[in-house]
């Protein structure tokens, strides 16, 4: 019999949460080491199901289903493709490496190392069932957690212009994020009663034929709430509050996991259910997702707060995936979710060195740092690193999903692609801004006897610049093995567009 | 003979009761002995409601039905007094010397609520309804040295004595319009229309009295004052079986009586079921009594119940009783935490729970699942109940329906923040005393009594399909 690998993937942290709530609060090695080792593990286990996966057999494979609840149509089934397997390896990535950064948190560790925890469950296990009730299930159980994340640890936004406590972000986010699960619950439940099979199975209703009337009014209820989770203008509000307030592991998280959580979303569910909406909306949605990448952009410039402007830049970026996604063609598609993956890992790189600068200078203010290179390399150069990423350097992961948009948008809409385009300029404006004026320039006296990065704390950092140079200079990592699947989704839109 | 074990629950708990009292007269109920009495005899009630099962079928005319209906409720009445005997010993002990009569009111009312759901005729209904309200409001002024306390008392019986005397209106146009008052005649009578003003009328003031004892908006009026003054654990008993037995009434009176002209009372019922959720959610968000605050989220579930006895569908009613069922048990153990808190820190304000999570990391995490579940957040109680609850009005063909579901959600989603205030000051805040709180050893299985429905029963199907079989055998085959 094969190991239910997928299953283990999601409860290893549901294990190391219980583990951790039975050591004593006083007990901080034990509840470090368990959290690591869950960390190590979930790592290591993603990376296995990816070598595993089988990237010219078509369909969902380590399939597991058992039948939980008949009457209502719920199954506990399981599954990973081509797309959803490189969301896994992004998961794991990103579950290793938020826990190694999570080391410089003192206060109240047992609770947040065990909320932590429950969010990477959550992650997970929505990028692998592939029934609707569990991806509720799933959805909720990474939302909730962060509320208490960011209230708890997360920091306020002081100095230049409005003040934000983390606790009003806390709370925009948590609502926000609940408005969009339970606009996802009212979608689910119209597409279960409308495709008429009487099961909530992902694989089922993707055969069953959905109304079209009702494709055309459902299609932008369920993409909007999944956008919220992705940042889609304008109802990305949530996203900088809460991705500034919130402590450096859980803005990794946020920004890397949780916004892919809408993209997948979108792609798995809210197209791949309702094509003939998806034909006939998406040229609208293609409009915002440009809309998306400037205003982003545009936003970016203005701030003055680091993780402010790490999260509209990712606004910006997420516009790019919407686009890739509104293309219905194989190089928008496999651009947008080569995006996903390269965004995922650049920005929780971005995050992570913002959270070590505010940890070492006790500001998030850029006009308050200033050449801290000097004293401080190894923060220059990997806080640099993700800087050139962002901004599509060729040789980072950023590139590749770029040009592939990029391309595929040129063949279909020249004027967007255009537009799109100027949004990079301008993030190459406010990223090289902020690189110089934090670590070059005057040196700030002030921060005389700042430390390096040391130790484990390199361990982060390393690991995603590491991911980001290796999925730009070998894209067929990831081309390899998503291709088959893109192609095999683009079916039901007639082989995709150009 | 079989009717005394079919009256067997009833029975035994009017002999409890008055052994309690009897025992006070005699000089010899102290306190301990009282809660001992009380809470092995509701132990023992169980096999009693068990036992009644073999012994379904009509008693007393056609009077009182005993179904799996009403011994599902009967079951969850005893669970939650039980629950409330547990819960309020020491806090009751500690306010006041009363203390058997304080248990004898609290079982002679469960009695009324158990012939409550069995009754089948507008007049045993109506007695029932009293009885079960008089010890409440003799209850709700337990603290009569109190200034918020008699309060309560007054504003709970005033409106109590004025809605039911508007029931009685309406069962009397029925009474002399048709000349019968059973369940049964009725809904042959209405089974070919038959619909006048009187009747109309009659049926808008029998909404408005049960409405009242539920707490449903716009006869809410009661409930923060009776909240926030009465004790706390009459509090947690108001406020969940008085509610859960309206319910069962409404459901089984309006969809056997009222099936042949359902279009209008489902239209009421929808209406109301619109305004309890909206005029509880948004009147909770300010709120900075706990006990006030927990009164106007429950006027808001009551909204969300309503739904599902308005879509009046098997899979409909079978949702009400799951929501039901996980609603009081949650709410149960939302009001335990805040019973053990308030021994210690003598307020209801929600700012002095600041803390909890450092003073009783257990405490906290009860009333974290407690109130997430409310709020209905995944995979907890909560959530499922209203899942199937949405699922079953989803399923309804007429859009109304629909848009209902849609209001609802968007309704969860603002109770999200209120419940989210609470646990703010609980995990968020300092606390303002380091003192630890411990619970008393006969208080805590009340606490995971509740956890389990909160976190185990939800998550199992067969549970499911246990209620759906407790709710089918009943109301369509009278």
């Amino acid at each position: 019999m094969e190991l239910p690998l997928l299953s283990i993937l999601w409860l290893i942290p549901l294990v190391g949460m219980v583990l951790i709530m039975l050591t004593r609060e006083k007990d901080t090695g034990i509840i470090r080491t368990l959290a690591a080792g869950v960390g190590v593990l979930v790592f290591g286990l993603s990376l296995i199901i990816y070598w595993l996966y089988k990237p010219d057999v078509s369909g969902y494979q380590m399939m597991e289903q058992i039948s939980f609840w008949p009457g209502l149509g719920i199954s506990y089934h399981l599954g990973v493709d081509g797309i959803s397997v490189l969301m896994v390896v992004l998961s794991g990535i990103l579950a290793f490496t938020s826990i190694m950064v999570s080391f410089s948190i003192k206060e109240r560790l047992k609770e947040y190392f065990a909320l932590l925890m429950v969010v990477l469950a959550g992650v997970i296990g929505i990028f692998v069932s592939l029934d609707l009730f569990f991806f509720i299930l799933f959805y909720e159980l990474a939302s909730i957690p962060m509320y208490f994340l960011i209230g708890i640890w997360g920091s306020d936004k002081m100095g230049e212009g409005r003040e934000v406590k983390r606790k009003d972000s806390a709370l925009k986010l948590i609502i926000y994020l609940q408005m969009a699960g339970g606009l996802i619950l009212l979608g689910f439940l119209g597409i279960y009663f409308l495709s008429g099979i009487n099961s909530f199975d992902l694989v089922a209703l993707s055969q069953a034929h959905i109304p079209v009337n009702f494709q055309l009014l459902i299609f932008p209820v369920l993409f909007i709430a999944f956008g919220i989770e992705a940042g889609l203008f304008p109802f990305h509000t949530w996203l900088p509050d809460g991705h500034s307030a919130a402590p450096t592991a859980v803005s990794m998280l946020l920004a890397g996991v949780l916004l892919k959580m809408g993209g997948y979303g979108i792609i798995r569910i809210v197209i791949g259910l309702l094509p003939d909406g998806a034909m006939f909306w998406m040229k609208f949605f293609c409009v915002i997702a440009v809309i998306n990448v400037l205003y982003g952009a545009y936003c970016a410039i203005k701030q003055t707060d680091i993780k402010y402007l790490i999260a509209y830049s990712s606004i910006s970026h997420m516009g790019i995936v919407f686009l890739g996604i509104g293309l219905f063609s194989s190089l928008g598609l496999q651009g947008a979710i080569f995006q996903m993956f390269s965004h995922g890992v650049i920005t929780a790189l971005l995050f992570a060195m913002a959270g070590y600068i505010y940890d070492k200078t006790h500001t998030k203010i850029i006009s308050q740092m200033g050449g801290l290179a000097v004293k401080a390399p190894y923060l220059a150069v990997l806080f640099a690193l993700g800087g050139f990423a962002t901004l599509g350097l060729p040789g980072f992961s950023g590139f590749i999903a770029e040009l592939l948009v990029f391309l595929g948008t040129y063949k279909l809409y020249p004027a967007l692609a255009v537009l799109a385009i100027l949004g990079l300029v301008i993030t190459a404006t406010y990223i090289l801004r902020a690189v110089q004026k934090i670590f070059y320039g005057p040196f700030n006296t002030k921060y005389e006897d700042i430390k390096d990065l040391h130790g484990v704390e390199k361990v982060g950092p390393y690991t995603l610049a590491i991911v980001a140079w290796m999925a730009g200079f070998f894209p067929i990592l990831l081309t390899g093995v998503m291709g088959n699947s893109v192609t095999e989704f683009l079916v039901k839109f007639g082989g995709g567009r150009p | 003979m079989k009717i005394i074990f079919a009256f067997l629950p009833e029975i035994v708990l009017t002999f409890l009761a008055f052994l309690i009292l009897f025992l006070e007269i005699c000089g010899l109920a102290k306190k301990k002995v009282c809660f001992t009495i009380a809470s092995v005899g509701l132990i023992l009630l169980i096999p009693c409601v068990w036992m009644s099962q073999d012994f379904l079928g009509n008693y007393l005319k056609g009077a009182f039905l005993l179904d799996n209906y009403a011994i599902f409720f009967k079951f969850l009445f005893v669970v939650l007094i039980f629950m409330v005997v547990l819960l309020g010993a020491d806090f009751m002990e500690e306010r006041t010397n009363y203390i058997a009569e304080y248990y004898f009111l609290l079982l002679m009312s469960a009695v009324g609520l158990m012939f409550m759901v069995s009754a089948t005729d507008l007049m045993t209904l109506f007695i029932a309804f009293e009885l079960s309200s008089i010890p409440m409001y003799v209850l709700a002024a337990y603290f009569k040295k109190e200034k918020t306390s008699t309060e309560a008392g007054i504003k709970y019986f005033l409106l109590g004595a004025f809605s039911a005397g508007l029931m009685v209106y309406g069962i009397s146009l029925i009474y002399g319009t048709f000349g019968t008052l059973s369940y049964k005649a009725l809904g042959s009578i209405f089974l070919v229309g038959n619909i006048s003003p009187a009747i109309l009328l009659a049926m808008v003031a029998i909404i408005v009295g049960l409405g009242f004892k539920i707490a449903a908006a716009p006869f809410h009026m009661w409930a923060p004052d009776v909240y926030e003054g009465a004790p706390t654990p009459v509090v947690s008993f108001i406020s969940v079986a008085p509610k859960a037995a309206g319910l069962a009434v409404i459901a089984r009176f309006f969809i056997t009586s009222f099936a042949g002209i359902s279009y209008q009372w489902i239209f009421l019922l929808l209406l109301i079921s619109a305004i309890s959720m909206l005029v509880g959610n948004l009147t909770a968000l300010p709120q900075k009594n706990f006990k006030r605050m927990l009164a106007y989220s429950g006027i808001s579930h009551i909204g969300y119940i309503l739904l599902g006895i308005a879509a009046s569908s098997q899979i409909g009613l079978t949702a009400v009783l799951f929501y039901i069922t996980i609603y009081t048990l949650t709410n149960l153990g939302a009001f335990g935490v805040l019973i053990m808190v308030s021994r210690y820190t003598k307020s209801d304000e929600i700012k002095d729970l600041a803390g909890l999570s450092r003073r009783s990391p257990g405490l906290a995490l009860i009333l974290l699942l407690a109130l997430l579940s409310l709020a209905g957040i995944p995979p907890l109680g909560g959530f499922l109940a209203k899942f199937i609850l949405f699922f079953a009005v989803f399923k309804e063909a007429n859009p109304v329906f629909q848009a209902m579901v849609l209001f609802a959600i968007i309704n969860s989603v603002i109770s999200l923040y209120y419940y989210l205030k609470v646990l703010r000051a609980v995990y968020f805040e300092k606390p303002q005393s380091e003192e630890p709180i411990t619970v008393p050893a006969y208080s805590a299985p009340a606490l995971y009594l509740s956890v389990i429905g909160i976190v185990v029963l939800a998550m199992m199907p067969s549970f499911y399909s246990w209620i759906s079989q407790m709710a089918k055998l009943s109301i369509f085959s009278l």
